[in-house]
């Protein structure tokens, strides 16, 4: 069985819901670069020094 | 690991780049070629070479899936430009871009050499003139099948 929604469906939370923001503790986000995973579309970028 | 000019080039960087940029001889070129990480010579041996053969001889190029030489002629490159202030010749090169470089050899060196007829040349006729160290962060670049763009801000030699 499945279902599909015809409208958004809004979902409002108050604190009645008793949601505290410790529940919810900060994200810490890196880049795929950052964490050094590569992504299909970096480039690999070799910076030289002119040879003298 | 440096970058460096290969003896055999001493003094010649800049007749190198002239040669080519004004298409003299007509099928000259700038070849350029990756040295892998897993079999290379020490730099002060390289630098003893006189070809691309005798540098071949002992270490390796690189054999990535996606990877070729690049062969520069007189459209790909622009002219040396000389500077009165610092009294030098700067060899400039646009970014050199290897697409979708398959994950491999790491990639140690490059070289670019100097092929004065790149219809019957042979690597034994591949004057070696320039190598720089391929190196991200102090380590060489390890590709992961992406682009490997190599840039040259501030020119590949400064002749002084």
């Amino acid at each position: 069985m499945s279902f599909s929604l015809a409208q958004p469906v809004e979902v409002t939370l108050t604190a009645d819901n008793n949601l505290r923001p410790e529940m919810f503790p900060a994200v810490n986000v890196q880049t795929a670069q950052q964490v050094g995973i590569a992504r299909v579309g970096d480039n690999q970028t070799v910076t030289m020094e002119p040879s003298a | 690991m440096a970058n460096f000019t290969f003896n055999v080039a001493l003094g010649r960087e800049t007749e190198f780049h002239n040669r080519v940029d004004n298409n003299d001889p007509a099928n000259s070129a700038l070849i350029l070629m990756v040295l892998s990480a897993a079999t290379i010579e020490s730099d002060s041996t390289l630098k003893d070479y006189d070809t691309f053969a005798a540098i071949l001889a002992i270490s390796l190029e690189v054999t990535n899936a996606g990877y070729a030489r690049k062969t520069l002629t007189d459209a790909d490159i622009g002219p040396y430009t000389v500077d009165d202030s610092t009294n030098s010749i700067t060899l400039p090169l646009a970014n050199q871009t290897f697409a979708a470089i398959v994950a491999g050899n790491s990639w140690s060196k490059l070289v670019i050499g100097y092929d004065s007829d790149t219809t019957g040349g042979t690597d034994a006729n591949i004057v070696p003139v320039v190598a720089q160290d391929l190196f991200i962060d102090g380590v060489a670049t390890v590709p992961n099948g992406n682009n490997i763009i190599v840039a040259f801000p501030l020119g590949y030699c400064v002749a002084s």
